[in-house]
């Protein structure tokens, strides 16, 4: 492991000013966890580490009748995982926070972190997602708006680059009559990266699915919305055969490839055996 | 059963549970020796390749490295008798050791290695076994005629044929064949396994003049003597193993070139050294369970009567193998007779070099691999009669009097079938007892018939029997009377976390009468132990514990001599208990300290009888020894998603005679888990084209958690004790046998489920769900 | 390399160390404290042997820089049992009733990963038990008797109220 100099800012001001000083030499710690791999890998790091860990502020689930839900980047998993508002209201991201990792890493992973390391099966993301998260990041310039969607551009990518921190993750309330799941596909049930991640939103109006959004992880560069699935759903009476149907159409969008973990054919298949589920799911929790 | 003990049978506390609770116990990589030095290896990257040049000149220049060791500066030896000298000029497997590197922190080791520059002549790899028995398939090693392992100059398998095979003929299997009613035959594949040992490989050797003190994280301290020895050209008696901190070999912690390595950097700079492996070198430098490829064949009557049962195996060995060969014994032991009782049998097994990791051994060594197959085509063959499974097995099961023998004759010879004593007779009971506790009448609904079916979730039911020999080693053990009246026991073997201590302290106690808590155990120290293997073979009950016994029951005889003069009483009326001597029928009595104190020169020593003195009354038969095991397993399969969920197990187990019933359960346990995680989640993944393994980490190699066993109501242990012959007490070693049922009764339960028959051993949900594509749920 | 100065709060008493910035908790407390009762099963995360407490929650010791444990209070199994007395923690007390461990490297973070546990719910079912025990893992097997054994001690624990 290479040597690094520690930055401790106390604010996000001057965590902003040090990532403009040193660009790309320098790289934003939350709870460190992801960070710890990489090293143990022997990815060299940046010459900076800088930790927001001593940022106050930060680690805040509200909520707001207006808004909707506010989360902190430095909100740790564990915290979403116990937050019974979060269980009750915003559900899918509450059973990612659960399956995430391990409870160990659960205890010093942040969402924050969760999300800006940016792996496509980041499993806070596809709920997030679906749910029409906005966050806020703020550089040099002032602050900006990113729908969660497009915040991600890579693997391992977002539109920080360098000189951006993510500031605050605000989920608006979801309408009334609406229910979420994510579903993770692994090896094992206890501790394991998902092969295939799927979100499920869903409207109702009474017997027809007025609205509906589905996020996959782990099968694309990015994690993505399966919007022609979402199409063959919204509007209709839900039944066995149009759930399978949106299930195949999802399959179709996602691009897996091929790795030891699970091979792209059995992942696009998942895709369509969680996504009939996980939107099944969604409707009964209506 | 346990009333008539003191302390038999009772559920005393572990003697390595306070240190292990308090974090006080030392594993070798916790050992810190003043100016220490680590040992990091360089590894090939290649599969099969000459070493054309090797420069060290800029390792060596990194400040802080003291010592670089290569194929040029090494002795040229073949450790443990493989193939492979210490350091070899050519490599045959990727991750071969190519030179070691000792430093002042690991760090700067591990730097240093990779500054060393190595010029590979690659020369052609042979990665898949299938093709390596080709004729025109390249060499795993090409200073060997063939890629069919038949011996070596160092070691001799005279039971091997012309051909390479070994064969074991019972009866005349055609006859057999054509008797039967129907025959049946189908190939089974089972799957590679990693010892993921919870600790990764590790030792520590220190000299002093011309006596070499070795740390080592080993199973057979015996082996790692005789190799030490060999290797540096040293007696035996200067050199001292430490085997006290060894953890979860689970059979792989056999001796390996590291020892040798670190012990000559350890006398080249004077200084001691620690070799400890990380997780990823532990994974691609160590070896493993091998694949077998199964073919069986079996003939059966409509009345259930099994006439002929004929098995190939071919047998992955990898780039060369540790304990030469023998688990293949085992296996063709357990595919030709040790099951069922049959008149006509015929076992053809080859052994195949390939440029991967080699074989070593592991729970259950070639047993669990062969029986994985053996209760599959068993399955086959009572849905072929439409009789009932837990019927059939019941039926054609192994009995008293039956042939049996001890696996090495099978490679060794000489073939003399003895027999299996009464004391063996548990598979019935087993099996009865499974089935009833289990409710097998209720929940097996008769073939193709799924216990439920709920959409996309099918309940099924499934029964295997197992078995697994406990063997018998030459062990030798000291039981030295203190002047306090309590007892030492010095003993080779090794407490590898299986309860050896233990076990050994509760027979001790039970032979000598007195308190467990006055045992104490002086173990794996081979300076002060007399000698005994180790641990290995599920032989820790009979050999080591039962010498220790014998050794007990000399110093008991001791004892009551002196205590006879004492207290002027025969010694024929004298007993003990609880650490006092008293007269039978009189209330004189002594204290066994009172004893010890005056006479403190009470020395108990025992030797463990030979095999061959074990011999069954009524026949005059030689008695092998083997422990059976029945386990039934209910699974749910998603079809959808191609996951086994394990509902519940139920398993069934002789022990002989219980000494400790939790740690017989935490054997089980063991047993269950690891067979469970062998075939459902544990996959250990070679490329096939460079043969380097791609998921050397716990990450990527899953083994089974909290979440993936059953809970506590659905998890069922059925203890049977039939007192053996020659155990101590009449236990006997069983813990690799709960390794042997479980793996069939899961591929027989998916079965049960889905319909459908599984031939690939890996039963991930990836690999069940390609088994199941194509096939119409809505018929079944 | 630059060595730093840290200050680390581990069962109560405070050692000042100088430390490499990339040296990990785990080998900080190991080969600097010499405190060896964490185990380094993979030492990447994946298998939670290396668990010690930091504010009384379980965390990877192999997976932190020790750097960022300044500030915290480290509980490692040495700490576990009381200091003065020895006596065993109920959870410890179980585990050598019961046989709760084989090899023993899984033990110390198996322990304290139940510790927190219990400390934030003194009353876990099974289901509970096994979930937060998820991250830890055995290769020895005892899934079973470490569930019993966390259960047994929730038991004794609330009768010696």
């Amino acid at each position: 492991m290479n040597n690094f100099e520690r930055l401790k800012p106390t604010s996000i001001g001057e965590a902003v000013s040090l990532l403009s000083t040193h660009g790309e030499k320098a790289r934003i710690v939350a709870g460190g966890t992801d960070i710890l791999v990489q090293m143990k890998k022997r990815v060299s790091l940046p010459e900076y580490l800088i930790s927001v860990e001593g940022i106050k502020g930060l680690d805040y689930i509200v909520h707001d009748k207006e808004d909707g839900l506010r989360i902190g980047p430095m909100t740790k998993i564990t915290s979403i995982e116990k937050s019974s508002l979060i269980k009750s209201r915003y559900h899918a991201l509450y059973q990612a926070a659960g399956k995430m990792a391990t409870p160990l890493i659960r205890s010093r992973a942040t969402i924050g972190g969760n999300l800006c390391n940016a792996a496509p099966s980041a499993d806070t993301a596809t709920p997030l997602i679906v749910m029409g998260a906005i966050v806020k990041i703020e550089g040099s310039d002032g602050s900006e708006n990113v729908s969660l969607e497009d915040f991600f551009t890579g693997p391992g990518m977002t539109v920080l680059t360098d000189r951006k921190v993510l500031i605050d993750i605000r989920i608006p309330n979801l309408p009334p009559n609406s229910g979420s799941v994510y579903l993770k596909h692994t090896r094992a049930k206890g501790h394991d990266l998902a092969a295939v991640g799927v979100a499920a939103l869903i409207v109702m109006d009474g017997e027809i699915i007025k609205d509906v959004k589905i996020g996959l992880g782990a099968v694309a560069p990015t994690p993505i919305r399966a919007k022609k699935a979402e199409e063959i759903l919204k509007g209709k009476r839900p039944d066995d055969t149009i759930l399978q149907e949106s299930g195949q159409a999802a399959a179709l969008e996602s691009r897996p490839t091929d790795d030891l973990r699970s091979s792209a054919e059995y992942r696009r298949k998942m895709v369509a055996v969680l996504v009939k589920r996980a939107v099944g799911q969604a409707i009964q929790q209506v | 059963m346990a009333d008539q003990f003191s302390v038999l049978g009772k559920k005393v506390p572990r003697k390595d549970a306070i240190g292990k609770v308090k974090g006080e116990a030392r594993y070798v990589p916790d050992i810190q020796l003043p100016n220490m030095l680590h040992v990091k290896f360089l590894r090939s990257p290649h599969a099969h390749a000459r070493i054309k040049g090797i420069d060290t000149s800029k390792a060596e220049a990194l400040p802080g490295v003291k010592c670089v060791l290569t194929h040029q500066n090494v002795p040229k030896v073949h450790p443990q008798r493989k193939f492979e000298f210490l350091l070899d000029e050519t490599v045959h497997r990727p991750g071969e050791e190519v030179a070691a590197v000792a430093a002042l922190t690991p760090e700067i080791a591990e730097e240093a290695s990779r500054l060393i520059e190595v010029e590979y002549e690659i020369l052609p790899a042979i990665i898949d076994f299938e093709k390596a028995m080709e004729a025109d398939a390249p060499l795993a090693h090409q200073d060997y005629d063939s890629n069919i392992y038949h011996g070596t100059e160092i070691v001799d398998i005279p039971r091997i044929e012309e051909d390479g095979y070994v064969r074991l003929v019972v009866g005349d299997v055609e006859k057999g064949f054509a008797e039967a009613d129907h025959i049946l035959d189908g190939t089974y594949i089972t799957p590679l396994q990693y010892n993921c040992s919870p600790m990764p490989r590790s030792v520590v050797c220190e000299w002093e003049g011309e006596k070499l003190t070795c740390w080592a994280d080993t199973q057979l301290p015996l082996y790692l003597l005789r190799d030490l020895s060999g290797s540096l050209g040293i007696s035996q008696g200067n050199i001292r193993i430490i085997a006290g901190h060894t953890v979860g070999g689970y059979g792989g912690k056999t001796p390996d070139k590291t020892a040798t390595l670190t012990a000559l950097i350890a006398k080249k700079t004077g200084r001691p050294a620690k070799a400890a492996f990380s997780r990823a070198e532990d994974a691609i430098g160590t070896h493993h369970r091998i694949r077998y490829k199964n073919y069986n064949k079996i003939g059966v009557k409509k009345d259930g009567t099994i006439t002929s049962m004929y098995s190939n195996i071919v047998a992955e060995w990898g780039s060369d193998t540790v304990v030469q060969y023998i688990c293949q014994g085992s296996a063709i032991l357990g595919a030709c007779s040790m099951l069922y009782e049959w008149q006509n049998s015929k076992v053809e097994s080859v052994g195949v070099l390939t440029n991967i990791l080699g074989y070593g051994p592991m729970n259950g060594f070639g047993d669990p691999e062969a029986i994985y197959s053996v209760e599959r085509i068993i399955d086959e063959a009572a849905e072929k009669i439409e009789m009932d499974p837990m019927e059939f097995r019941l039926k054609n099961c192994m009995r008293h009097g039956d042939k049996a023998m001890e696996y090495e004759q099978v490679l060794y010879g000489p073939i003399k079938w003895g027999i299996l004593g009464s004391d063996l007779d548990s598979f019935p009971e087993l099996i009865e007892r499974c089935a009833e506790k289990a409710r097998w009448k209720e929940k097996w609904m008769g073939w193709r018939t799924p216990m439920a079916v709920d959409g996309y979730k099918r309940k099924g039911i499934g029964i295997s029997i197992g078995m697994h020999h406990t063997s018998f080693w030459r062990s030798s053990a000291i039981v030295k009377m203190n002047q306090d009246g309590s007892a030492t026991v010095l003993s080779g073997a090794v407490e590898i976390g299986q309860g050896f201590a233990t076990a050994t302290a509760q027979v001790v106690a039970e032979a000598l009468g007195i308190r467990y808590e006055d045992v104490s155990l002086n173990l794996s120290d081979t300076s002060a132990a007399p000698a005994a293997i180790g641990n290995v073979a599920s032989s820790g009950t009979s050999s080591p514990v039962n010498s220790a016994r014998i050794a007990a029951e000399d110093a008991k005889r001791q004892l009551l001599e002196l205590a006879s003069q004492r207290l002027d009483v025969p010694v024929d009326d004298l007993e003990t208990k609880e650490g006092i001597i008293y007269a039978k029928g009189s209330s004189k009595s002594v204290s066994i300290a009172e004893i010890c104190f005056e006479n403190w020169q009470i020395t108990g020593k025992g030797n463990n009888p030979l095999y061959q003195t074990i011999i069954d009354e009524k026949t005059g038969k030689v008695i092998h020894a083997y422990a059976a095991a029945v386990t039934i397993v209910e699974v749910e399969v998603d079809i959808e998603t191609g996951e086994i969920d394990v509902l519940s197990i139920y398993s069934g187990h002789d022990t002989g005679r219980t000494i400790n019933p939790l740690i017989v359960e935490n054997q089980i346990d063991l047993g269950l888990t690891m067979a469970c995680g062998w075939v459902r989640s544990e996959e250990y993944i070679i490329d096939p084209r460079t043969g380097v393994v791609m998921n050397p980490n716990m990450l990527d190699y899953k083994l089974m958690t909290f979440l993936d066993m059953p809970g506590s109501k659905d998890h069922h242990r059925i203890l049977v004790e039939r007192p053996s012959a020659w155990g101590p007490f009449g236990a006997k070693g069983f813990s690799e046998t709960a390794m042997t049922a479980l793996a069939p009764a899961t591929a027989n339960a998916v079965y049960n489920a889905t319909g459908v028959r599984m031939y690939c051993g890996s039963l991930t949900p990836e690999h069940v769900l390609k088994e199941l594509e194509g096939k119409d749920f809505s018929k079944v | 390399m630059s060595k730093m100065d840290l200050a680390l709060n581990v069962n109560g008493l405070t050692y000042e160390i100088r430390v490499e910035g990339t040296a990990t908790l785990a080998d900080v407390i190991r080969n600097e404290i010499g405190l060896t009762g964490i185990k380094l099963m993979c030492n990447d995360g994946d298998c939670g042997a290396c668990t010690v407490l930091m504010d009384g929650r379980p965390v990877l010791s192999c997976m932190m820089l020790a750097i960022d444990a300044e500030g915290t209070e480290i509980m490692t199994i040495e700490g576990l049992a009381d200091a003065d007395t020895g006596e065993l923690h109920p959870i410890q007390a179980s585990f050598v009733e019961r046989s709760g461990m084989q090899c023993g490297v899984c033990t110390p973070g198996m322990i304290l990963t139940a510790k927190a546990l219990i400390d934030e719910n003194p009353e876990p079912d099974e289901d509970d038990v096994r979930a937060a025990l998820s991250g830890n893992l055995c290769r020895c097997g005892n899934y079973q008797r470490i569930t019993e054994c966390v259960l047994f001690t929730v038991q004794e624990m609330k009768a010696g109220e």
